[in-house]
């Protein structure tokens, strides 16, 4: 039995996917929002209650697969929405799957030349991290979901490298005073964090490569509860160790982390390229989820047009749209319209399928 | 077709913008900040206009040469090479001047590794700490950890002062600090890092203050820097700095020397707890008590008694608390009333236990109305003699 026979995904390898999708260049800035927003080390509370929000869309998302069980998303939304319908908002995914990609490639770029390479262009960076996602989305959809299990081992255990190794600097006081935020600031805060969970959204379009069972939606929960932790942590690190208005003053506080992390004795002193280099898997793997989702849009709506046409297609929209900012501030704020875009198009459609699946369910009977 | 594509684009590996060969990079572990002097001018010839009315300041920057590490290793007699090199420039901001240097080094800087950032007190005391310092905490290639000195008199000096078997004096200053934890009293140190947390919050804090020597480095004390304009204002001595980590709290080992009878006896305190209570909280007249309660043993003492009567203990434990209200006494009064800044936790406290109140007064803290100045510390201290050594008497 060759790994190759995997054609469907297991079960129990969903959290991790579901885990691998959520997990991206948001985690970067995460500390600094959320603490900006709050003002005080309460953040920890939204970034909760926000998770707690998004398990319950997981759930949803599992719902839908299971009662669709090896259907496309197209087909399902054909079924409960109609032709038309689905075309125009698959249409609007495609679009904000291309502004991902776009953001995707535009801030890796500018982390790696901040970072890292001081003479390289930006372009150069960027164009080899765009052609490096296309082979990847070129490839079959089911060897992605295989790149996140093989992934997210590694993300997670650089993640506790970091946390380990900061702990000796934590300053425990820095997070006081505790619970000083009001309801206003936690409304607020929760829909600053709310989009850092975007990418549970995606498992929506994979559905179909899942292996029928009924525990897919508690599948789907865990993988985001073990995304909730993650963020809670990074975020009560960050304030922690750096300061709460160091926290809100540094524009990736989870680098900057990385960069305090220290092994007594002098062993590794920079311990943030191997962080860095790390994370490149988990932003590589929102970018090729970005230009996926975008090609299987598009695909799905004119289905005459090849999957590599639109991949060679889209790839080139994608790089001119990531030099279009020109600046941090227009970059982040790029970013922020297609998380809230994203927010407002994707996120309710599996309450909106729900709905539908009931009302037709309903007619059907009467 | 395509294998000709490939081939022609192996073109493209053969380079690399950003290759950088480990023999050419400078590693440049300290600098050291100086105001300009006009007879040290040997760098005329990178002299460009300074804007109106800005400073011009002299930055040293200690440069290791890998290949020497090994040679210079405490041989004395000639021959010997050291492992770093101290080159110098001046300019009005720290990236001219880093340009400049590397316009005249063999070796690409390379800030990662610096381990030290030294200021002049005549820097200190201007607007130039706070100018320059934002080039160490702004660079991604700098480390929030790197720890910052005052020093008396030209930084630079400090930059050759080390033992002769320490080959880098930039990590020699690194390790009196490591040390210092186990050796004799805690000096507090201060990062880029909590530095920037300090400013940015509006606080005051303190730094490393340093004296060089010819071979060495004594550490003297604590720079004290305002919060309203991040300057020096004032130094904290040695016995100042031992009141203000005992108020702290944050004293890890160290000794006291108090009068008792005809001698002097020498406590050695193994813990220190201290607690902050807010007794009054208006803000135009805070009382605030600080309970230190310090545990020890009596590692000395010129005068004999029995020191398994309780009644010695007790006159030894009052004696020592006198002791400790002086000690505290000293920095309570040189940080509130002569430098009016919080460096003793009194901000942290109120922030932490009573933020409302620290919401209306963290405006008028140490500058306008001044409540910090005003405010009534009183200390309560509380000491316990645990062991006398291992006899009584020793005549």
């Amino acid at each position: 039995m060759s790994v190759y026979d995997y054609d469907q995904i297991r079960t129990t390898d969903i959290p991790i996917i579901v885990t691998t999708m959520q997990l991206g260049v948001g985690i970067l800035t995460l500390p600094k929002i959320v603490a900006e927003i709050m003002g005080s080390s309460d953040g920890w509370l939204v970034i909760l209650i926000s998770g707690i929000v998004m398990l319950g869309i997981g759930a949803l998302i599992g719902q839908v697969i299971n009662r669709f069980p090896g259907q496309s998303l197209l087909s399902i939304s054909n079924q409960l929405l109609g032709i038309w319908i689905t075309r125009f908002i698959f249409l609007l995914l495609a679009l904000i799957g291309l502004a991902y990609l776009a953001v995707v490639l535009r801030i890796t770029g500018m982390l790696a030349k901040l970072y890292f390479f001081d003479l390289t262009p930006i372009e150069v960076l960027i164009l080899i991290f765009a052609l490096v996602i296309i082979y990847c989305v070129a490839g079959l959809r089911i060897a992605i979901m295989r790149i996140c299990l093989l992934f997210l081992p590694i993300i997670i255990g650089i993640l506790i490298i970091i946390f380990l190794f900061n702990l000796g600097h934590m300053r425990w006081d820095n997070l006081e005073p505790y619970f000083t935020a009001d309801w206003r600031d936690i409304v607020r805060g929760t829909a600053t964090a709310l989009p850092s969970y975007n990418g549970i959204i995606i498992f929506l379009f994979y559905g179909y490569l899942a292996k029928t069972s009924p525990k897919i939606p508690r599948m789907i929960m865990i993988g985001t509860s073990v995304v909730i932790t993650l963020y809670i942590l990074v975020f009560i690190f960050s304030v922690g160790v750096l300061g709460l208005y160091t926290t809100i003053n540094t524009i990736f506080p989870t680098i900057e982390m990385a960069k305090e992390a220290e092994v007594p004795g002098g062993f590794f002193e920079r311990l943030q390229s191997i962080f860095f280099a790390v994370w490149m898997l988990a932003i590589f793997t929102s970018g090729v989820f970005a230009l996926d989702i975008s090609t299987m849009m598009l695909e799905s709506i004119f289905q005459k047009v090849s999957k590599i046409t639109w991949i060679l297609s889209l790839a080139p929209i994608g790089y001119f749209l990531s030099m279009i900012p020109r600046n941090e501030v227009e970059i982040l704020s790029m970013s922020s319209w297609a998380a809230i875009a994203l927010f407002a198009v994707a996120i309710p459609l599996p309450i909106i399928l729900l709905i539908a699946d009931r009302v037709k369910r309903r007619t059907a009977h009467g | 077709m395509v294998r000709l594509l490939c081939l022609v684009l192996c073109i493209l590996l053969t380079g690399c913008w950003d290759r950088r060969e480990i023999e050419d990079v400078g590693f440049i572990v300290g600098v050291a900040i100086d105001v300009a002097g006009s007879k040290d001018s040997s760098s005329a010839e990178d002299a460009t206009q300074a804007p109106e009315g800005e400073r011009t300041y002299r930055m040293t920057f200690q440069q290791v040469s890998p290949s020497n590490i090994q040679q210079a290793s405490g041989k004395s007699g000639g021959g010997q090479q050291q492992a770093y090199w101290n080159i110098s420039s001046e300019g009005n901001t720290m990236m001219e001047v880093v340009k400049f240097i590397a316009a005249r080094s063999p070796r690409v800087p390379f800030f990662e590794h610096q381990k030290a950032v030294l200021f002049s007190e005549e820097v200190a005391k201007s607007e130039g700490f706070r100018e320059l310092i934002d080039f160490f905490i702004r660079s991604p290639e700098m480390r929030r950890n790197t720890r910052v000195y005052v020093v008396k008199g030209m930084a630079k000096v400090a930059l050759d002062a080390a033992p002769p078997d320490i080959k880098l004096p930039a990590f020699y200053l690194d390790r009196i600090i490591a040390n210092m934890e186990k050796s004799s009293r805690v000096i507090p140190e201060s990062q880029l890092g909590d530095i920037h947390e300090r400013m940015l919050s509006r606080r005051s804090f303190t730094a490393l203050h340093v004296v060089p020597g010819k071979q060495d480095v004594s550490i003297v004390g604590n720079a004290v820097f305002s919060s309203e304009d991040n300057r020096m204002v004032g130094a904290l001595d040695g016995e100042d700095v031992e009141g203000r980590n005992l108020i702290t709290g944050e004293y890890y080992s160290g000794a006291i020397k108090a009068k008792f009878r005809d001698g002097i006896f020498t406590y050695n305190i193994t813990k220190v707890k201290s607690s902050i209570e807010l007794e009054d909280p208006t803000p135009e007249n805070l009382k605030v008590t600080i309970k230190i309660k310090v545990e020890g043993n009596i590692s000395e003492t010129f005068e004999q008694a029995d020191f398994f009567h309780p009644g010695v203990l007790e006159e030894l434990e009052s004696l020592i608390e006198d002791e400790l209200v002086r000690l505290t006494e000293r920095a309570v009064i040189k940080c509130q009333k002569e430098y009016e800044t919080d460096v003793l936790g009194l901000s942290e406290y109120l922030s932490k236990r009573y933020p409302k109140l620290w919401v209306s007064v963290k405006n008028d803290w140490e500058t306008g109305m001044k409540y910090f100045t005003k405010s009534d510390i009183t200390i309560k201290p509380e000491a316990q003699i645990r062991t006398s050594g291992v006899i009584i008497k020793s005549r």
